[in-house]
C-alpha cells in the first residue's frame, strides 16, 4: 500500500508540474517511468515501458486542447506496476512484465484522462465564475488571489494523487492475477504485441513529422541512420 | 533596474509565472493568473487603491513561455504611467493584447511544435540505447532553456516596454524557428532510422507484420483515432493469433 501512496504523490507533483507548472516533461511517460522506476529499484524495466509509451503517444504532443491520454497515469501506472511485478512477484520473464506493464499504462492513461475530466471541468468553472467585489482592498484582493492560486495547484494535486492511487493500485491487482493465471502461449501473444508497439511508434512519428514541409529532412536522415548502423 | 522595481520585485513575479497555468480557465483564460502574478508587486505600483489588479483580471491568452515577456512590459508601462507620463489604462490594455495574440502562436510553433518534439525524440533515442545520462541531459537543457527564457523575458520585458513590439516585430524570430523546426524533423529522422533498424533484427517473421500494423496506425492515425486505442485493441488480437497458432 505505501508504494501505491509513494506512485500517488509522485503523480501529484508531477501533475502540479503539467496543469499549473512550466512543463518541465517530467511528466512525460518517458521520464515519469524512468523516475517511478528507479524510486523502486527497477529503472530498466520501466525505461522500456516509458519508451514505447512515448513512441505511442508522440503523435498527440502538438495537438493542444485536443483530448489527449492522462499521460502521467500512463507513465506512473505503466513503469510502477512492471516494476512492482518484477520486484513482489518473483516473474522472470522481463518482457512479458513490460508488455503486461505496457498495456496497463495505456489503460490507465486513456481511463484517467476521463476520469479526470469532470474533475478538471468542475474546477475550470469555478474558476470562470469568482468575481471580485470593486470594494475589496488592495491587499485583501491580492491575498485572495494568491490563495485561489495555491488551492487550485492543491486541487491539481489531490485529483492526480487520487487518481493514480487507485489506477496503481488496480493495475498492480489486474497484473499480478494475470501473470498467474496466463499460460504459455498467451504469454508469447503478449511479447508479439509488446515487441509490435514500436511499429506504433514509427507510425506515430512518420504522421507526427509527415505534414511538415521539411519531410524530406526526415526521410533523408532516417535513410542515412539505416545505412550507418547497417554498415557498422 | 532604475525605475521603482528592483531585481527582487521582478524575481518574485517570475516566480508566480511559473505557475501562471494553475488558474487557468475558460472565461478569462489567464487572468487570474496574471492577476496572482502581479500581487506582489501591486502595493509599487498602485496609487493607493487596487485598481491595478482589476484592469489585469480581464481577458489574456498567451503562450505560457511568451506571459513573462509580456508581463515585463506591462510592469515598465505601469511605472511610466505612475510617474506621470502619458500612457493611460487603455494604452496598457492595447499593448497587452497587440502582444499576447501573436506570441501565443509564435511560442505554440516554437515550444509546442518544434522543441518539445525535438526534446521527447531525443529522449526517446537515448532511452533506445540505455543512456540514462543523455536522458538527463535533455531534462536539464530543456528545463534550462525554458526557464531561462521565462526569466529573461521579465526582465527583458521591463528593460523595454514600448520597444517591445519593434524588437519582436524583426526577423529574427522566423530564423529561430526554421532551426529548432529543421532540428526536430532532423532528430525524428533519426528515430525513425533507429526503430527500423532495431525492428529489421526481429527477423522476417515480425518485420512484415510490423509494416502492416505500422500502414495501418498511420492510416487511422489520420483518422484522428489515437495510436493508443490501437495498442490496446491490438492485445487481444495478439493474443488471439498466439491461441491460434499454438
Amino acid at each position: 500500500m505505501s508504494w501505491f501512496v509513494t506512485l500517488g504523490v509522485i503523480a501529484g507533483v508531477l501533475a502540479v508540474d503539467q496543469r499549473a507548472g512550466w512543463q518541465s516533461l517530467l511528466a512525460q511517460p518517458v521520464f515519469a517511468a524512468v523516475l517511478v522506476g528507479s524510486i523502486l529499484g527497477e529503472p530498466w524495466v520501466a525505461l522500456a515501458v516509458g519508451v514505447v509509451l512515448e513512441l505511442i503517444y508522440l503523435s498527440i504532443v502538438p495537438m493542444r486542447g485536443a483530448k489527449t491520454p492522462d499521460h502521467i497515469a500512463a507513465g506512473v501506472v505503466g513503469g510502477g506496476t512492471a516494476s512492482l511485478l518484477l520486484r513482489h512477484t518473483g516473474e522472470s520473464r522481463i518482457a512479458f512484465v513490460c508488455a503486461v506493464g505496457l498495456f496497463l499504462g495505456l489503460v490507465a492513461g486513456e481511463l484517467g484522462a476521463r476520469l479526470a475530466l469532470p474533475m478538471f471541468g468542475l474546477q475550470n468553472r469555478f474558476l470562470s465564475s469568482v468575481e471580485f467585489s470593486p470594494d475589496t482592498g488592495r491587499r485583501r484582493l491580492a491575498r485572495r488571489v494568491f490563495l485561489l492560486h495555491v488551492s487550485s495547484v492543491g486541487f491539481i494535486f489531490m485529483v492526480e494523487s487520487l487518481l493514480v492511487l487507485a489506477l496503481c493500485a488496480g493495475g498492480y491487482y489486474v497484473g499480478e492475477r494475470f501473470t498467474r493465471l496466463v499460460d504459455g502461449t498467451l504469454v508469447q501473444g503478449a511479447m508479439w504485441w509488446g515487441s509490435l508497439g514500436t511499429a506504433i511508434g514509427v507510425a506515430s512519428i512518420i504522421h507526427l513529422f509527415w505534414q511538415h514541409r521539411l519531410r524530406r529532412v526526415l526521410i533523408v536522415c532516417a535513410l542515412l541512420v539505416v545505412i550507418v548502423l547497417w554498415l557498422m | 533596474m532604475t525605475g521603482r522595481l528592483g531585481t527582487w520585485d521582478l524575481f518574485r513575479v517570475f516566480l508566480r509565472l511559473l505557475f501562471l497555468q494553475g488558474l487557468l480557465n475558460r472565461r478569462g483564460m489567464q487572468n487570474l493568473g496574471l492577476a496572482s502574478a502581479l500581487g506582489p508587486v501591486s502595493s509599487k505600483l498602485d496609487a493607493g487603491d487596487n485598481s491595478l489588479l482589476f484592469r489585469h483580471l480581464s481577458f489574456f491568452n498567451c503562450n505560457p513561455n511568451f506571459v513573462p515577456l509580456v508581463v515585463g512590459g506591462v510592469l515598465r508601462l505601469e511605472e511610466e504611467k505612475l510617474a506621470g507620463r502619458p500612457v493611460s489604462d487603455e494604452d496598457i490594455d492595447r499593448f497587452k493584447k497587440a502582444l499576447a495574440g501573436p506570441l501565443a502562436a509564435m511560442g505554440d510553433m516554437l515550444f509546442m511544435g518544434s522543441a518539445k518534439p525535438l526534446a521527447l525524440t531525443f529522449a526517446c533515442v537515448f532511452a533506445i540505447y540505455k543512456f540514462p545520462i543523455g536522458l538527463l541531459a535533455v531534462f536539464l537543457l530543456y528545463n534550462v532553456t525554458i526557464i531561462s527564457c521565462r526569466l529573461w523575458g521579465v526582465y527583458f520585458g521591463y528593460a523595454k516596454g514600448w520597444e517591445l513590439v519593434d524588437v519582436l516585430s524583426g526577423s529574427r524570430f522566423q530564423k529561430i524557428l526554421s532551426i529548432a523546426e529543421g532540428a526536430s524533423v532532423g532528430v525524428g529522422g533519426v528515430l525513425l532510422g533507429i526503430l527500423l533498424y532495431r525492428f529489421s533484427d526481429n527477423g522476417l517473421t515480425m518485420v512484415l507484420p510490423g509494416a502492416a500494423l505500422a500502414t495501418i496506425t498511420l492510416y487511422l492515425l489520420r483518422r484522428d483515432v489515437p495510436a493508443s486505442w490501437v495498442a490496446i485493441v491490438l492485445l487481444p488480437t495478439c493474443a488471439f493469433i498466439a491461441l491460434l497458432t499454438g
